[in-house]
């Protein structure tokens, strides 16, 4: 006999939710919670409802904790690195500006078949990946799709995807995606201090700055979501965080929302002059500054499911050599050693 | 003489249980020639003469709880080669494996059975709802939903909530991480209630990557880890809780099951498991 439980605690000692009802951080709904009903942990009866999993039978066996399939910490990253290389792609944006929902997009594209000419091949974070798909699935109970937002406590986490791109038989690419709330990058535009801590900018191997189209099409949100882009840009090339060696894709999501209004072409030149200006101030100072434009569900049906993404995902699967300059490194040219880069491919990096 | 120990996988009513019950009478019967054949009938068989009872009877198959998870072992030899074996199979529970998933632990049992000689049998059923299913999927029959005023019945997500094809993703994935074995292993996915694509002209293998195409596209770029075959299986050879069943009670028992796999003009449930066997 199964008693069926009400998934009501926390695993946070100070959270005060199954008295309260109330997150300790804020969540609402509860069950965006990462830490919400760990310690309860559900089985299942034969119609499918959650059980004790103290009712089942105790076998007295031994038994061995498998991968949790959660997001990777730094850590859990590291040590996936010394098992096989990544590519880091770093996903910086303010809150609400898509970054999970983006990450979620790819997954569910997967879920259906081989997406932008890639088959999966594997994710070490399916039930973080799962867990985030939640709200846009029926199951969630809900009419319009929503992403959970990702907590400050969380820190830095990355997401998993490990993909042949091309065919069966085609190099496999290990994609690492961070996830970080989005009220840390506000503040770090704001404190550049604070980017030291913030270590997936420098690992980057594309930088992606998000480009709000929620407030894009919103006249009164407008010039600020453009200029937090605009700002974070600056402040990591200024603080020595990115430079002559970084990609950096601007991405302006939820585009469905500006192609719907009726001042949309006043709106997309709005954009177009924002991207001439960052280029003309930043592109030299880059390796690469590429403008993109995604749409991860368009409610309306006009455009269609992850519009934009599989471009995207296409060029972060495409192995790119890191050129740097030789005028950018003559001045380090020291030993016989340095030299050796001389009598090379003119410094161009494998 | 070699032991095998064939690993099953599969969720609740995936059909595993229903298939050891086919192949252990096909094995005895002897009704129609198989690529193996049973060898000596030593051991304790008391879990398949109890399974095989109810599907000679035409009858749903009992599901195994993980109580009365067992393993159960066939002498076979292959009238071909000659070959002898002992095949071992479990008998798990797919509770067993949803249990695995929401807590992320194993028994070290189950580790040691993978470790072992032996390839895997991976069940999934074609007689299977759609899950995972987005609201944007199905945004038109909402969108009158929230005109009329009416809401849905939704839950907070648990693990129970991941689509099967994830799941099972998950399980091969453990696989391929220590504490298991890192080796390359052989892997039959078995489409149970096959009886239900009959004059579909889809083979079990353009099923798979329809219905499940994440677990397809996992299979097939992992070939360093999995070798793969997917065949479509009916072991009750159809429908026994409707109509259907008064035709199958009149058919010789071994004749209702059927397999349809990569090898040509066969419909022998042995295939799969001769082509597990054979890299040992």
């Amino acid at each position: 006999m199964s008693v069926p439980i009400v998934q009501v605690r926390c695993s946070k000692s100070e959270c005060e939710v199954a008295l309260t009802g109330s997150c300790v951080e804020g969540h609402d709904p509860l069950g965006s919670c990462p830490f919400f009903g760990i310690e309860a942990v559900a089985g299942f009866d034969d119609n499918g409802d959650i059980d004790v999993i103290d009712d089942l039978p105790q076998t007295g066996d031994e038994r061995i904790v498998l991968p949790q399939g959660e997001p990777l910490n730094v850590e859990e990253v590291d040590q996936f690195l010394r098992w096989r290389g990544a590519t880091f792609i770093t996903i910086i944006g303010e809150r609400d500006s898509g970054k999970t929902t983006l990450i979620c997009a790819i997954y569910d594209r997967f879920l259906r078949g081989p997406f932008a000419g890639c088959l999966f091949a594997g994710s070490r974070t399916l039930v973080g990946l799962e867990r985030r798909s939640h709200y846009a699935r029926i199951d969630s109970g809900r009419l319009h799709p929503d992403t959970p937002r990702t907590s400050i406590s969380e820190g830095l986490r990355f997401f998993h995807f490990a993909i042949r791109n091309g065919g069966i038989d085609a190099s496999r690419s290990d994609l690492m995606l961070s996830d970080r709330a989005g009220e840390i990058y506000s503040l770090a535009r704001s404190n550049s201090s604070i980017l030291d801590d913030l270590v997936e900018i420098e690992k980057a191997d594309r930088l992606v700055l998000l480009l709000d189209g929620a407030r894009i099409a919103e006249p009164v949100e407008h010039a600020g979501a453009l200029q937090a882009v605009r700002q974070s840009l600056r402040a990591f090339i200024d603080a020595g965080k990115i430079g002559k060696a970084s990609r950096v894709q601007v991405i302006t999501t939820k585009v469905d929302l500006i192609k719907r209004l009726a001042e949309r072409s006043a709106i997309e030149e709005s954009l177009l002059s924002f991207q001439h200006r960052l280029v003309a101030d930043f592109a030299e100072q880059l390796a690469e500054l590429s403008f993109w434009e995604v749409a991860a569900r368009d409610p309306s049906g006009e455009l269609c499911a992850a519009h934009g993404i599989d471009e995207l995902l296409a060029d972060w699967v495409t192995p790119r050599s890191y050129f740097i300059p030789l005028a950018e490194l003559t001045p380090l040219i020291k030993s016989e050693f340095d030299r050796l880069l001389l009598r090379t491919r003119m410094g161009s990096f494998p | 003489m070699t032991t095998l120990h064939h690993c099953i996988i599969g969720l609740p009513r995936s059909g595993k249980t229903t298939f050891l019950a086919a192949l252990w009478h096909l094995l005895n019967a002897g009704e129609v020639p198989t690529k193996l054949v049973l060898d000596k009938l030593i051991g304790d068989h008391q879990h398949l003469n109890t399974i095989v009872e109810a599907w000679r009877r035409c009858e749903e198959v009992p599901r195994t709880s993980i109580a009365a998870e067992v393993s159960v072992s066939i002498h076979v030899h292959e009238l071909v080669t000659g070959h002898r074996a002992i095949l071992t199979f479990p008998d798990l529970s797919g509770e067993s494996f949803e249990r695995q998933l929401a807590t992320r632990c194993c028994p070290a049992a189950y580790i040691e059975s993978f470790n072992g000689c032996g390839g895997i049998m991976l069940f999934v059923t074609a007689d299977r709802p759609h899950d995972g299913m987005t609201i944007l999927d199905l945004a038109p029959i909402l969108n009158g939903f929230e005109e009329s005023g009416r809401s849905l019945r939704g839950s907070e997500w648990g693990p129970q909530l991941v689509p099967e094809q994830v799941q099972l993703v998950e399980l091969l994935q453990f696989l391929q991480q220590p504490p298991f074995e890192i080796r390359k292993r052989r892997v039959v996915v078995l489409v149970s209630a096959w009886d239900l694509m009959v004059g579909s002209q889809c083979a079990p293998a353009q099923w798979l990557a329809r219905e499940l195409p994440l677990l397809h596209q996992f299979l097939v770029t992992n070939s360093d880890s999995f070798e793969s075959r997917i065949y479509g299986v009916s072991a009750q050879g159809g429908d026994v809780t409707g109509e259907q069943r008064k035709d199958l009670l009149r058919m010789t028992p071994s004749e209702r099951i059927c397999c349809i796999g990569p090898e040509p003009h066969t419909d022998d449930l042995t295939d799969p498991i001769v082509w597990l066997s054979e890299e040992y």
